[in-house]
C-alpha cells in the first residue's frame, strides 16, 4: 500500500474512474504504482551523484506513468520560500515574473508595480489585483504560458496525502521537476481519470494532481513530451529531477536522458523486446543493481515486475 | 464496450493468474505427423552433410507442410492448405528420385506426406474436445497467423467460437476465461503469456514439435516480482512408439529453428576486415514491396512509422537495434533521409554553410584521430573523468551524421579535451543542429499529415504504401514493413547505406 494509504488504514484501496462521469473501480495495483512515485520523491537525494533507473513492466501501459508521476508530485515538497503576498511583493523586482493565487484564480506575469497609497493595496501583475485577497505569491524563474487560469481544487487525495495543507504554496511555488515522455494523446486521456481513496465522492483528476504545462497554464507541476518528436526537443531542461519514459518508444531515449531519476514503464502488451534489451544492457554493463524492497522500501503489486540500478552520470 | 479501467483491471488479474498457475501445454501424440517429422529431420541431416542446392525446393515444401500441420489442424475435408502442402512435398520428392541417390529417404518423405491426408489432424480433434469441455462461450482460439485465423475461423466460427490472432486479441474486448493457442509458444510473441487477456492460457501442439519453452518478459530474470510463467505439459493422443520420442539423440542435432520457414541469406561475401573510411558495416533488410536497404548502425536513428499510435504521433524514430520484422520504416526513393535534411538545413543557412561544414569536419577529424590514438574505452574514461555525462556516446559523436553531443557542457568539455577552442565549433554545430531539427520537424509535420489521410489498414494488408507529399524536397517518401533482417553484416559503401533499392529476395515471404 502507498505510504499515503497506510496512514489511513491498510485496508482502504484507491479507486480510479475513467473520467468524472464513469464508475470508479477499486483495485490493489493502483496504490502501489502511485507509491513508487512517492517513494522516489522522498528518496530522490539518497542516490546523489549517480543516476537512478527504475524499470517496471505492466500488463498494459495505461495509467501507470500517470500514477507514478502523480505519486512523485504529491511527494515532492514545494519550494520553501515565503509566500506571504505583501512581503513578497514589497521586495519584488520590476519585470520579474511572479505567480499569485486568490480564491478563484492562479495569476502569472511580470511584476509591474505595487500601489499601497490607499488600502487595500493593489498589485499590477497580468491585471490589477487586490493584495489582501491573495493567499500566496512567489517568484518564478521563467514566464508561464498563460496569465490566468482557474484555481485547481483538491479533494480526496489532497486530504489523504496532506497536500491540502500546503496547496497554495504548491500552486505558486511547485517543485515542477517532472517530465513524462510518451504518446502524448494517450497520456492526456489517462489524465482525465479521477483518483480517490475508497468510496470518497470527491476524487481528484490526475490532471489536477500532475498539472501538466499546457498553453493554458499559469502554473504547472510537470511537462509532457511526445516521444515521436522527442529527438528534436533534446536535451531536457536541467531542472528535471524525474523523467518517466512511458512505453518502449520513449524508453529508446534512455541514453539521452540525464535527469537524476528515470522510470521506464514497459508495456508488456506491446511485442518489442529491443527497448528492454537496451535497458538490461545498460544495467549489466554500467549499472549497480539496487534492491527495491530494501533500498526503496517498495514492492511491486501482482502483475507488475520491477528492477532498479544506478549508473554513473 | 467494457470500461477502460475494468478492462485494465482484468489484464492485471490475468497476468497475476498466469504467474501463479502457469500455462498448460497439450502435446498431442500423432503417429502420422511424427512419421513425417522424422522423415523431414532425415532430409535435414542430409542437407547438413551435403549443403543445400539440389534439396532447396523439397526442404522448403517440407518446412511449409510441417508448419501447416501445427497451425492449421482442420479436418482433411476442409483443409485444402494441408492437402496442397502435402501434394507439393510429394511432387518435389518424386522430382528428385533418380536424380540423387537417396531414393529410400525420398520415398519415405513422399509416403509420409501422403499419409497425412488419410486422417483428420489429431490436434484439431483435441482442440474441439477442449472447446466442448469448457463451453464455446468461455473460450477463445488464437491462431498463429492471419491466414490461419481465416481457415480456423471458417471451421470453428460455425460453432460460435471466436478465432483471433494475437494482434487481434490485444485490441479485442475479452470476456472469455481461457485462450487456446494453436501452436507452440514460440510461434507467438511473448505477450501471449506476459500480458495475457484471459485467466487461463493453453497451447495445443503436436508432441513431435520439440520446443516447448515458454517465453518470459525481457526483464524478468533480474526483476522483483518477475513475470515468469511455468508450463504444465499434458500428453494426449496416439500411443507413442518409443523410437519416435522427440528429443532423442538423433533429432537433437537439428534445432526447430532450422525447420521453420525462413529466408535464405547465403553467407557473407565481404572480406573479413574493418570498414575503411568510405564504408560501413550494414545488414541487409528485406522490405515489403520488393525492396531492401543496407542498414548501418552508426548511432543515428532511422525514421519509422507506428500505425498503432494515434494521429499526430505516428512518425518517429527507431534505434537501429530496435528495427525488427514488423517495424515500418519511412524511406525516400533514391536517397537516405539524413542527406536530404542536411541539404535542406545548409540551404537555409546560406553563405555560412561552407564555414560550418569545415568546422564540423575539423573537430570530428580531431576526435577520430584521438579515438584512434587512445582507443575508445580509454577515451570514454578520460571524458567521464572530465565530467562528460554522455561519454558512452563518444564514438557516435565522431560520425558525420551526429551533429554534436546533446548537452552543452559535454560538448564544451569534449572540445577542451581535443585541445580545441569552444568557438567557432560550438556555435557552428549548434546552428546546424537547430536548422536540421527545424527541417526534421517540418518533414515530420508533412509526414504526419500524409499519414493521417492515408489508409493505414491498407498498410497492414499490403505492407507498403507511398505517402503523398507534393512539396519539392519531400517527394518520394514511402512506408514499408520490415520483413526480415540478415543475420550478418556486409561492408557497403557509405553512400549506399539506407538508400532503398529493388530486391526480389523477400518475394516468397509475402
Amino acid at each position: 500500500m502507498s505510504e499515503a494509504g497506510s496512514r489511513s488504514g491498510p485496508n482502504v484501496l484507491l479507486s480510479l474512474a475513467e473520467n468524472p462521469d464513469s464508475e470508479p473501480v477499486q483495485s490493489a495495483w493502483i496504490g502501489p504504482i502511485l507509491a513508487l512515485g512517492t517513494r522516489l520523491a522522498r528518496r530522490a537525494d539518497d542516490f546523489s551523484g549517480r543516476q537512478l533507473i527504475i524499470a517496471i513492466s505492466v500488463p498494459s501501459r495505461e495509467y501507470a506513468a500517470a500514477l507514478v508521476g502523480t505519486g512523485w508530485t504529491l511527494g515532492r515538497a514545494p519550494v520553501q520560500t515565503t509566500i506571504d503576498p505583501l512581503t513578497v511583493l514589497r521586495g519584488a523586482l520590476p519585470r520579474a515574473h511572479y505567480r499569485a493565487v486568490n480564491a478563484t484564480h492562479v495569476i502569472s506575469g511580470p511584476f509591474q508595480g505595487l500601489d499601497e497609497t490607499r488600502p487595500p493595496a493593489r498589485v499590477t501583475l497580468a491585471g490589477h489585483w487586490a493584495v489582501d485577497r491573495m493567499e500566496g505569491v512567489a517568484p518564478v524563474a521563467e514566464g508561464d504560458p498563460a496569465e490566468k487560469m482557474p484555481r485547481p481544487t483538491i479533494g480526496s487525495i489532497g486530504r489523504l496525502t496532506g497536500v491540502d495543507r500546503d496547496w497554495v504554496r504548491r500552486l505558486v511555488a511547485p517543485a515542477a521537476d517532472l517530465a513524462i515522455v510518451g504518446t502524448k494523446s494517450w497520456i492526456s486521456d489517462d489524465l482525465e481519470a479521477v483518483l480517490a481513496r475508497g468510496d470518497d465522492p470527491d476524487g481528484d483528476a490526475l490532471a489536477t494532481l500532475l498539472l501538466p504545462r499546457t498553453e493554458k497554464s499559469a502554473t504547472w507541476f510537470s511537462r509532457i513530451y511526445s516521444s515521436s518528436g522527442f529527438a528534436d526537443q533534446l536535451p531536457l531542461p536541467d531542472d528535471v529531477s524525474l523523467t518517466i519514459l512511458d512505453g518502449q518508444g520513449a524508453i529508446r531515449y534512455l541514453n539521452d536522458v540525464l535527469s537524476p531519476i528515470v522510470v521506464c514503464v514497459f508495456d508488456r502488451s506491446v511485442a518489442d523486446e529491443s527497448a528492454a534489451e537496451q535497458v538490461m544492457q545498460l544495467r549489466n554493463s554500467r549499472g549497480e543493481p539496487i534492491a527495491l524492497s530494501t533500498q526503496l522500501g517498495w514492492a511491486p503489486p501482482a502483475g507488475v515486475e520491477a528492477l532498479g540500478f544506478t549508473v554513473a552520470l | 464496450m467494457t470500461s477502460r479501467i475494468i478492462g485494465l483491471d482484468q489484464r492485471y488479474a490475468a497476468s497475476a493468474s498466469l504467474v501463479r498457475h502457469g500455462v498448460e501445454i497439450i502435446a498431442v501424440r500423432d503417429e502420422l505427423g511424427a512419421r513425417f517429422d522424422s522423415a523431414t529431420r532425415g532430409l535435414f541431416r542430409l542437407i547438413q552433410r551435403d549443403g543445400p542446392g539440389v534439396w532447396d525446393h523439397l526442404a522448403g515444401a517440407a518446412k511449409a507442410l510441417r508448419w501447416r500441420l501445427i497451425t492449421d489442424p482442420m479436418p482433411i475435408e476442409r483443409n485444402a492448405q494441408l492437402t496442397a502442402a502435402a501434394g507439393e512435398v510429394g511432387r518435389q520428392a518424386l522430382r528428385l528420385i533418380g536424380a540423387v541417390n537417396e531414393d529410400v529417404l525420398l520415398r519415405e518423405i513422399a509416403d509420409a506426406a501422403a499419409a497425412l491426408c488419410a486422417r483428420d489432424p489429431l490436434v484439431g480433434a483435441v482442440l474441439l474436445e477442449s472447446l466442448a469441455e469448457v463451453g464455446v462461450d468461455s473460450a477463445i482460439v488464437v491462431a498463429a497467423s492471419s491466414r490461419s485465423r481465416e481457415t480456423l475461423g471458417e471451421w470453428l466460427g460455425s460453432l460460435g467460437v471466436r478465432v483471433l490472432t494475437l494482434g487481434d486479441l490485444e485490441l479485442a474486448d475479452v470476456s472469455e476465461d481461457i485462450a487456446y493457442f494453436v501452436g507452440p509458444p514460440r510461434f507467438f510473441k511473448p505477450t501471449a503469456v506476459t500480458a495475457p487477456r484471459t485467466l487461463e492460457v493453453t497451447f495445443i501442439l503436436p508432441a513431435w514439435f520439440g520446443d516447448r519453452n515458454v517465453p518470459r518478459s525481457a526483464i524478468a530474470q533480474y526483476a522483483e516480482g518477475g513475470i515468469q510463467v511455468a508450463a504444465r505439459i499434458v500428453e494426449v493422443g496416439d500411443a507413442w512408439p518409443a523410437s519416435l520420442e522427440p528429443g532423442m539423440s538423433e533429432t537433437e542435432s537439428i534445432p526447430e529453428e532450422d525447420l521453420l520457414p525462413q529466408p535464405v541469406w547465403g553467407s557473407r561475401v565481404s572480406e573479413d576486415r574493418a570498414p575503411n573510411a568510405d564504408e560501413v558495416e550494414a545488414r541487409k533488410i528485406l522490405l515489403s514491396g520488393n525492396r531492401a536497404i543496407w542498414l548501418d548502425d552508426d548511432g543515428e536513428r532511422i525514421r519509422a512509422l507506428d500505425p498503432t499510435q494515434p494521429p499526430g504521433e505516428r512518425v518517429g524514430y527507431s534505434e537501429v537495434p530496435a528495427v525488427a520484422p514488423g517495424t515500418y520504416l519511412l524511406l525516400r526513393e533514391g536517397e537516405a533521409e539524413r542527406e536530404s535534411l542536411h541539404a535542406r538545413a545548409f540551404t537555409r543557412i546560406g553563405p555560412r554553410a561552407s564555414a560550418i561544414q569545415e568546422s564540423q569536419a575539423s573537430w570530428k577529424s580531431a576526435l577520430i584521430d584521438r579515438l584512434g590514438a587512445r582507443g575508445i574505452r580509454d577515451s570514454e574514461r578520460a571524458l567521464r573523468a572530465l565530467g562528460v555525462r554522455a561519454a558512452g556516446q563518444v564514438r557516435a559523436w565522431a560520425s558525420p551524421h551526429v551533429i554534436r553531443p546533446q548537452s552543452d557542457g559535454d560538448f564544451e568539455r569534449l572540445l577542451g579535451w581535443l585541445g580545441l577552442p569552444v568557438q567557432p565549433y560550438f556555435g557552428h554545430a549548434s546552428l546546424l543542429r537547430h536548422e536540421v531539427h527545424r527541417a526534421t520537424r517540418e518533414l515530420r509535420d508533412r509526414l504526419e499529415a500524409a499519414a493521417d489521410v492515408a489508409d493505414l489498414h491498407e498498410l497492414d494488408r499490403v505492407g507498403h504504401m507511398t505517402l503523398d507529399i507534393a512539396e519539392p524536397g519531400f517527394r518520394g517518401m514511402f512506408v514499408t514493413r520490415v520483413l526480415a533482417i540478415a543475420p550478418f553484416t556486409e561492408l557497403v559503401a557509405r553512400h549506399d547505406a539506407r538508400v532503398p533499392f529493388a530486391d526480389e529476395g523477400a518475394q516468397w515471404l509475402e
